[in-house]
């Protein structure tokens, strides 16, 4: 298997990259000409050569010192650039299709890591060709061995995409309902407010002068009164059908907790921290004012001549220094374990 | 892995925080989590226990090397040994320091570590700093392993250098006799190892700042709550609590045992004894209060307060056991108070019974002259290197043969 990725790394020059070494034919030439490579050897060979040689049946490769047994039916478009990882990109569908298990088949995260760890190293092995023999033998090994398993899972796999598909498929639905109603709505609207003005006009002239304020009025009154009606009745109609296909919807519940997890913070220890300070603060001077004077305010406040005096310190002051962080701090930290009395716990633990 | 799978993940993920969103976490629940108490806290025997697997650890790793050189040296010159075999014997040859040799040893070098702190200026969280590093060194290691002397500079140094006290190894290996700049940046990486890298401390100088703060807000304000203490007194009883600190708690194991705000209220509580009491009482019998204000008016002690402390000085010298029993005692006599007062008088209990505890254990300090030591560190020498005690004897041997 070694030899068969030797022949990867010769280098091509930029002329002959854009050329096929068969037919000799240019890109620059034919601007229309495709590339196809062979998953067996990824050999670069035109789209034409590949119809002329391979169209009758398996052929060897046509680079001279490859002769690989080639099929057309597995020649493919080259995605990456780079034929390496061209090749890792390949090996790694082909080990994913027969390791395809997920987190859930497995008891815990170790478990699953090592599993995928399995999973690099084959990989790994059969990119560089370590031992490449002995681990396609495992891995073949291990295809016959799991077959029904994997069959199992792929399936699972199949039916939880055809899920998702589903539920976009629905959503996408549900869109479109909505904006049908909507738009049923806005014309009925429209006639609704023709008919009123024609109503308005008819009163207008059959009704005496001195009512035309009144009957105006009463007009602006009747179409707000009904259009704040018709809101309501489409938002109801909304409600009912974001409910209807929740119901529907297998993926609704998740969903649910998805949302209802945003809203909580993210709290590194597991819940939030108690807000409830074991001490309370005296008044602490903290306006630039009471500052430049502390003298006059630390009556009330704590005594520490030193701090006190460096709360003034203009250059303190303008990197954010402030009096009220420094005995927070001091206070905060008399606070923190007071209560763990290591003899019982560590005793208990 | 495809999108379905992940959302259906982070579902099964979101199952368990319901439950754990309800949970506050205190002060207390955030001191359990630093590593300070995950590693670095033991219980009196667990610490023994630790100290003393250490010190059998080097033994036998001294034990090794010693029966190594000794096979090396005996194949050398082998009618040497057998013509002076009661001499040299490997019974008889093998030098090995005893657990209490080990302790007398490391505390000469903790104590050496404060001159040493000194002469650079170091500030006071540094010194601590140096002193924890090089002791929790030693509670993994033996100095039949690693000699005292150059461990002890490079805590110092990685101390300096972790506290933000920063003095580049020129500077500081100048000051140094006899020492070379690679003894001690070899020995940094072994340190930090032996530390699992747990490189913050916390020392009791900080809560004793804050206590000192606290002291003020509880005691003076909004009306001074004693007749006899002013900010002055406080400020004194700060300092010299300070004081008791730098000479007792610097060199005792008290830092392994209790928490920093113990450590710190034991400090106050041993230096003055009364106003430490009153603030606690306030602090921590809240409901009682302003009962004690009144009675204290009246009879300047409390009778109560005196019960107390004799039930709890009582109780110090029994088993931990015992504890649950007594409270279960004093729940049935005082049943007519509330639950509530009687946690707070539990907890208020608890935490006078630590801190007393705390200061019997600070004032066991050890220290160990120089005299002393040197007989020990003859023996740490030869422990760590029995090529020159065999080679030495052999000499030795091989003089008086020639003489006689």
């Amino acid at each position: 298997m070694p030899s068969k990725f030797q022949s990867l790394t010769i280098s091509l020059d930029d002329r002959s990259k854009d050329m096929c070494p068969i037919c000799k034919t240019d890109k620059y030439l034919s601007p229309n000409m495709n590339f196809l490579i062979n998953p067996e050897c990824y050999h670069k060979i035109c789209e034409s050569c590949v119809d002329r040689i391979f169209s009758l049946g398996p052929a060897p490769c046509p680079y001279a010192s490859c002769g690989k047994i080639l099929r057309k039916n597995r020649f493919k478009k080259q995605i990456f650039d780079d034929l390496r990882i061209e090749r890792e990109i390949d090996i790694r569908k082909r080990v994913g299709s027969v390791y395809n298990k997920t987190e859930e088949d497995f008891d815990d995260l170790r478990e699953f890591n090592k599993y995928l760890e399995t999973i690099e190293n084959i990989i790994f092995n059969l990119n560089y060709g370590i031992d490449a023999e002995e681990t396609e033998a495992d891995l073949v090994k291990y295809e016959q061995e799991h077959k029904l398993e994997i069959l199992e899972k792929n399936m699972r796999q199949s039916q939880k995409n055809a899920d998702l598909a589903a539920y976009q498929e629905a959503m996408e639905r549900l869109k479109q309902e909505k904006l049908r109603i909507q738009k049923q709505m806005e014309v009925e609207d429209m006639e609704y407010q023709k008919q009123s003005q024609q109503d308005l006009l008819d009163k207008l002239t059959t009704g005496s002068a001195s009512s035309t304020d009144e009957i105006i009025k009463q007009q602006q009154q009747n179409a707000l009164k009904r259009s704040s009606l018709r809101r309501r009745e489409l938002q109801q109609i909304t409600n009912q059908l974001d409910q209807q296909f929740n119901k529907s919807n297998p993926l609704y519940k998740h969903a649910k907790e998805l949302e209802e997890n945003l809203k909580t913070p993210f709290t590194p220890f597991k819940g939030d921290r108690d807000l409830n300070k074991n001490y309370h603060l005296l008044p602490i001077p903290n306006d630039i004012d009471e500052l430049m004077d502390i003298e006059n305010h630390i009556s009330d406040s704590y005594f520490d001549p030193y701090v006190n005096q460096l709360a003034k310190n203009k250059e303190y002051l303008g990197a954010g220094w402030r009096l009220q962080h420094v005995f927070e701090k001091a206070l905060d930290e008399a606070f923190i374990g007071l209560g763990c009395f290591i003899e019982k716990e560590k005793a208990t633990a | 892995m495809s999108v379905g799978t992940e959302i259906k993940r982070e579902a099964e993920e979101n199952v368990e925080q319901p439950e754990a969103k309800k949970k506050r976490i205190s002060n207390d629940d955030l001191f359990r989590r630093s590593t300070q108490f995950e590693i670095w806290s033991y219980t009196q025997e667990s610490l023994d226990k630790t100290k003393r697997a250490a010190n059998a650890a080097g033994a036998k790793i001294a034990t090794q090397k010693f029966n190594e050189t000794f096979e090396t040296i005996e194949k050398e010159q082998p009618e040497v040994f057998q013509t002076h075999n009661e001499t040299l014997n490997k019974d008889k040859l093998l030098t090995l320091l005893s657990f209490e040799e080990e302790a007398k040893y490391l505390n000469y070098y903790t104590q050496n570590i404060i001159p040493i702190a000194k002469f650079f200026k170091m500030p006071t969280q540094v010194k601590l700093t140096a002193v924890s590093f090089f002791r929790k060194f030693y509670l993994s290691n033996s100095v039949m392993q690693y000699h005292p002397k150059n461990i002890m500079y490079t805590s110092v140094f990685l101390a300096a250098k972790s506290e933000n006290y920063f003095i580049s190894i020129d500077s500081f290996i100048k000051a140094l006799k006899d020492t070379e700049a690679k003894d001690i940046l070899d020995l940094e990486f072994i340190i930090l190892q032996s530390l699992q890298f747990t490189l913050l401390v916390h020392h009791a100088f900080r809560p004793l700042y804050g206590f000192f703060l606290d002291f003020q807000a509880v005691l003076l304000h909004p009306s001074p709550l004693m007749y006899d203490v002013s900010v002055n007194t406080l400020g004194s009883l700060y300092d010299k609590a300070k004081t008791w600190l730098n000479d007792n708690v610097v060199l005792s194991e008290v830092a392994f045992l209790f928490t920093p705000p113990q450590i710190a209220l034991a400090a106050m509580y041993e230096v003055d004894k009364r106003i430490t009491d009153r603030y606690l009482k306030r602090k921590f019998l809240k409901e009682h209060h302003e009962l004690d204000a009144i009675k204290e008016e009246d009879s300047g002690v409390k009778k109560e307060d005196s019960e107390v402390i004799e039930k709890i000085e009582s109780t110090e010298s029994v088993e931990n056991g015992e504890d649950k029993k007594d409270g279960e005692n004093e729940t049935a006599n005082e049943h007519k108070e509330k639950s509530t007062v009687e946690s707070q008088r539990e907890q208020y209990e608890t935490l006078v019974r630590t801190i007393r505890k705390c200061i019997k254990i600070a004032k066991q300090v050890q220290t160990s002259s120089r005299e002393e030591v040197k007989e020990i560190d003859r023996k740490c020498f030869y422990a760590l290197n029995p090529k020159r005690l065999i080679e030495k004897q052999v000499k030795k041997v091989t003089k008086e043969a020639t003489t006689s």
